[in-house]
């Protein structure tokens, strides 16, 4: 038997009467688990030579009908163990990638609506100040992992708003947000690029977004006026720092603290996000990210720091891990 | 699912291949699992469905395919689907309110699950089973009576393995604690 009967997780009471239980169990006899003394109860040793001798005379009616030759196996027919292997093996792959697009998606969709905060911006004070408009302070630089709230700085208002990331965009950080903000940026555009162009222009790349090229990331200023939603979003984006801002902000941000895989589909250099740093989430890591975070925050920063406030809140989740590297890469960049 | 899967999967073959014995063979291997986990379901009609099912077993002998361990999943889920069409059309839930009952006589005295299961009789057992929630009977019943392991078990229910295996080990618990008690449980 393929089967190994060996007992498992949970499996102590897996024996079967019908000797499909293991062999060690029946082998001992008296000493037989409680599965085995519960099957033999229940079976009771049942023989039914009528019933057999009806199965068996159903039997030779469908083989002599015909029926058993040439018969397509359907799905629920199939039984084969590779093919069970198979079907787990791929309903689970399936699942993770669905949850990872959700999750990316997710967290698009929040950091263009702002709700995520800036990594950088939003770090500091994320949970708290992300609305503050002028208590951004985009930071970025001074994200280094920790709430981005210390680091409001200037740099966190725009990283407020989920959309930004804390792409550096501000300003200086082309270096930083060229590369991370790009990608990431893309992805929030991608994502909350419905949104994100709705309230800012962030699919244009609302200039902030130094990195890339000005992708979806700069967005955050734009969107720092904006994120209606996102303000409180972006707080809860924090806590996705350490989990991809998922949810807080009843945006599909939330998300992305689903999963880690924080895809990278960021499709700038596949760091995911742009959007709102706080995605990065997905990559808790935020390393990568943090690069392109800060490029998102800190571009987006500056410019809404006004508004970002709230966004920024978001942020400071989202940073955790890009804001560490974020900060870094910011550092200068990050404040405006 | 141990020795007699080897066993079991060789008479299928056969059986596919037309040969009559082969299927008998196999009926022998599988009828008392499948018919205990009917019982499980349904109750006193436990015969006639475990019949209808194996009508639809040897029909659809030709469609199967996969070792005897999959053999047993297979034909537990159509004796599945035969209970619960034989369920919906009586309007009955799977559990009478005469397993409260039976249970109150198992043997007093047995203050261990095992000791009281050594002398647990067919209907007592499988009024204890029926007294579970219908997910937890029907996974202890699968993967003890039937013999299934996790994953088939799982397939047969719709249900994805961890849930199955929680299901199994609660209802094997509650079983467990019933039995001690003397079915005060």
């Amino acid at each position: 038997m393929s089967r190994d009967r060996k007992p498992r997780d949970g499996d102590t009471w897996a024996v079967g009467r019908t000797g499909a239980g293991a062999d060690d169990v029946r082998a001992d006899g008296a000493s037989a688990g409680p599965a085995e003394l519960l099957a033999a109860a229940v079976l009771g040793g049942a023989v039914d030579p009528a019933g057999e001798e009806r199965a068996v005379a159903a039997f030779r009616a469908a083989r002599d009908g015909g029926e058993h030759a040439g018969r397509r196996t359907r799905r629920r027919d199939d039984w084969r163990p590779e093919r069970e292997r198979r079907r787990l093996r791929s309903l689970r792959a399936s699942a993770m990638g669905l949850a990872a697009t959700v999750l990316l998606g997710g967290v698009a969709v929040a950091a263009q609506t702002g709700a995520l905060g800036s990594p950088f911006g939003g770090g500091g004070g994320g949970a708290a100040p992300e609305r503050r408009p002028s208590t951004v302070s985009p930071h970025d630089s001074d994200v280094s992992a920790t709430p981005l709230a210390e680091q409001e700085g200037p740099a966190h208002a725009p990283a407020r708003t989920p959309g930004t990331v804390v792409v550096p965009g501000v300003s200086p950080s082309p270096a930083a947000s060229g590369r991370p903000g790009g990608p990431s940026a893309p992805e929030s555009g991608a994502g909350a690029g419905p949104k994100a162009e709705r309230k800012g222009k962030s699919k244009p790349g609302a200039g902030a977004d130094t990195r890339k090229g000005a992708e979806p990331g700069p967005e955050p200023t734009s969107r720092t006026g904006r994120t209606p939603g996102a303000p409180g979003g972006g707080k809860a984006g924090d806590e996705a720092g350490s989990k991809p801002h998922t949810r807080p902000h009843g945006k599909p941000g939330g998300k992305g603290g689903a999963k880690p895989e924080a895809k990278p589909h960021g499709k700038g250099g596949g760091k995911p996000h742009g959007k709102g740093g706080g995605k990065s989430g997905a990559e808790p890591h935020g390393k990568p990210q943090a690069k392109q975070k800060t490029g998102q925050g800190g571009s987006g920063e500056k410019p809404r720091t006004g508004r970002d406030g709230g966004s920024g809140g978001g942020g400071p989740a989202a940073r955790t891990g890009a804001e560490a590297a974020a900060g870094g890469a910011l550092g200068p960049h990050g404040r405006p | 699912m141990g020795a007699y899967d080897t066993e079991l999967g060789a008479a299928v073959e056969r059986a596919q291949q037309g040969d009559e014995d082969g299927f008998a063979r196999a009926y022998r291997l599988v009828h008392p699992g499948l018919l205990g986990y009917v019982r499980g379901l349904v109750g006193d009609d436990a015969e006639d469905v475990a019949a209808e099912a194996w009508l639809e077993i040897a029909r659809d002998l030709g469609r199967f395919q996969g070792d005897g361990a999959g053999f047993r999943g297979w034909t537990a889920t159509i004796a599945r689907h035969r209970a619960l069409d034989h369920l919906r059309k009586q309007r009955r839930s799977p559990r009478t309110a005469l397993i409260e009952q039976d249970v109150l006589e198992l043997p007093g005295g047995q203050d261990t699950a095992a000791a009281a299961l050594e002398s647990l009789s067919t209907e007592q057992a499988l009024a204890l089973i029926r007294g579970l929630p219908r997910e937890q009977a029907e996974a202890v019943l699968l993967r003890v009576v039937v013999g299934l392991d996790g994953p088939a078990t799982a397939r047969v229910l719709g249900k994805r393995p961890g849930a199955v295996r929680t299901a199994a080990y609660r209802g094997l618990r509650k079983l467990a604690g019933r039995l001690a008690q003397g079915g005060a449980g």
